[in-house]
């Protein structure tokens, strides 16, 4: 056999595999080409009703020996052997089937299935209970004739897409205050799951038995670490509390309030003032001397060049 | 009779073989273009001269930052616009150092003149017009690698002092500014060259770099507004750099 045709048939077997059977799905309408993999919802979410659809892709499956069913899992990942759809003794709730696509379906190679209930996953039974922090996995199987007899080989979506039902309230953030000059500098640290953001409150300290009057301070992405609230009084104690904003609007309640008290400082431009120096900042064009040397640098340039 | 002839005339063509001497003509180097540039880059530390400001009750600098010096860095790049007995270059020059401490705190209170948790900072951003004469004469006459110069240049100086971050303002004055001057620069450069004068050539072969030096230099910048009272960013000190010069 000549080396180029065994070469290439070399190629074709090694590349076989990477030509089989595959099913890949992602969350229609939330970003395109499956960039989104995970689908958190909250409580009022689950309330809601609100839904979400499903798009299927599939490859070489021109051999498909049975319908291919799309379902929610509450295993950890897709299973290799399809959905259970029994309740086990353990405890374990039985897959939600989703869809069925037909073999015939199968054949048109990507479709998408009817909107369905975020809350239709195993782990919720259809409820929305409180506190709770539920994930679930979205998978696909389907069965495959391998051979031209039996039906026994099995396809599992190898996307990795989940439904995350939140609503247990997240932790609320590690704080610590600097005290700065007409400022407090608020420092935060997230306490466990991936926030979105944290939500500053301030009051002047009370001087009695009166409550605090709590004012917004600024929002703080959770991305960032600290975050100035500005325009405040020197020598005035303010007391600062947080809360944590999960990525489905969870929040935390506010932590324990801390106190600071903003105070006057110098930095090189008071101290300089304050030492009685006579600048003004700004630009100074020195009255007529500059444009002079510049002249006259102007000058001597052009005739060395001339020189030249 | 016949073989001692031939080993006498052995003999002789050996002789005249060995007397022959193998002279190398060397190439002469290059002569010196009229026109050329000059690219440095150049490092020191510095501590502008405040305290030097007519009427001023304290140093600011020294309140704020002690006696520790701004980190200088900076290029130049000059034109080699004559070229003689030395050379004369003219160019511009761009120069950044800075220095942050915590600023100070000023209560009523026991913390009065301690450390805030706020920084503040002095940057500067020095720019010069140079005018320089380098006496290369020592390197392309007599091969001398060191090469003395001097400089004159205008110097224009902006400047900006931060708090917390952002430009600190006191009683509705911005501390930002700019300072013209002028300075006297004196240095020496140790010319690369010597040390492998086959990288040398190469270097002018593949790149275009005639020389390559090193350099120590004194420079003395009077920033002060020609004079007028205000904030003085005069200083005095060295820097040390390396230069190309194509």
């Amino acid at each position: 056999m000549p080396t180029p045709l065994r070469a290439g048939l070399v190629l074709l077997v090694v590349a076989s595999p990477a030509l089989a059977q595959s099913i890949s799905l992602n969350f229609g309408g939330f970003g395109a080409g499956g960039t989104v993999t995970s689908l958190p919802f909250s409580q009022q979410s689950c309330l809601d009703g609100n839904s979400y659809i499903i798009q299927w892709t599939a490859s070489g499956l021109g051999g498909a020996c049975s319908d291919m069913q799309i379902f929610v899992t509450s295993a950890q990942g897709c299973p290799p052997a399809g959905p259970n759809t029994l309740v086990t003794d353990g405890g374990t709730s039985a897959d939600v089937i989703l869809e069925t696509v037909s073999t015939s379906d199968l054949q048109a190679g990507s479709g998408q299935i009817a909107s369905k209930r975020l809350r239709d996953m195993p782990s919720l039974g259809g409820n929305c209970p409180d506190g709770q922090d539920f994930t679930n996995a979205v998978c696909a199987f389907v069965m495959y004739r391998p051979s031209s007899t039996n039906c026994d080989g099995t396809v599992t979506s190898s996307s990795n897409l989940t439904l995350h039902y939140d609503a247990k309230p997240p932790v609320p953030p590690s704080m610590n205050l600097l005290a700065q000059d007409s400022k407090i500098v608020v420092q935060l640290g997230a306490e466990g799951e991936t926030l979105l953001r944290y939500e500053i409150q301030y009051a002047e300290a009370p001087a009695g038995d009166a409550g605090p009057v709590w004012r917004q301070g600024p929002n703080l992405e959770a991305a960032k670490t600290s975050q100035s609230i500005t325009g405040l009084t020197n020598g005035l104690t303010y007391l600062v509390r947080a809360q944590s904003v999960d990525v489905v609007e969870n929040v935390s309640g506010y932590n324990t309030p801390l106190s600071a008290t903003p105070q006057t400082s110098n930095g090189f431009w008071g101290e300089y003032k304050d030492a009685g120096g006579h600048d003004l900042g700004g630009c100074s064009t020195a009255d007529a001397a500059v444009p002079s040397v510049i002249g006259a640098l102007g000058v001597l340039i052009s005739l060395l060049w001339r020189r030249r | 009779m016949r073989a001692v002839a031939v080993a006498v005339a052995v003999l002789l063509a050996a002789s005249v073989a060995s007397a022959q001497t193998v002279v190398q003509l060397k190439p002469s180097p290059p002569p010196e273009p009229p026109i050329g540039f000059i690219f440095e880059l150049k490092m020191g530390t510095l501590i502008p001269r405040v305290g030097d400001e007519e009427g001023i009750s304290s140093n600011p600098y020294e309140t704020i930052f002690g006696n520790k010096s701004m980190l200088f860095g900076g290029a130049e790049a000059d034109f080699v616009a004559w070229r003689g007995y030395g050379s004369v270059t003219v160019g511009f020059a761009a120069g950044y150092a800075e220095k942050y401490a915590p600023a100070i705190l000023v209560t009523d209170g026991p913390d009065n003149g301690q450390p805030s948790t706020e920084k503040t900072a002095l940057i500067i951003f020095p720019l010069r017009i140079p005018v320089a004469y380098r006496f290369d004469a020592t390197w392309t006459r007599w091969g001398i690698p060191f090469v003395p110069y001097v400089k004159l240049a205008l110097l224009m100086t902006p400047w900006r002092v931060t708090k917390g971050g952002t430009t600190e303002v006191v009683n509705g004055l911005s501390g930002s500014g700019l300072k013209w001057g002028y300075g006297f620069t004196a240095g020496v450069a140790f010319i690369l060259n010597v040390l492998s004068p086959q990288m040398a050539k190469d270097m002018v072969t593949d790149t275009g770099i005639r020389r390559t030096y090193i350099f120590a230099e004194y420079n003395y910048d009077k920033i002060d507004d020609f004079g007028k009272i205000g904030l003085n960013l005069s200083a005095r000190y060295f820097t040390f750099g390396l230069g190309f010069e194509f």
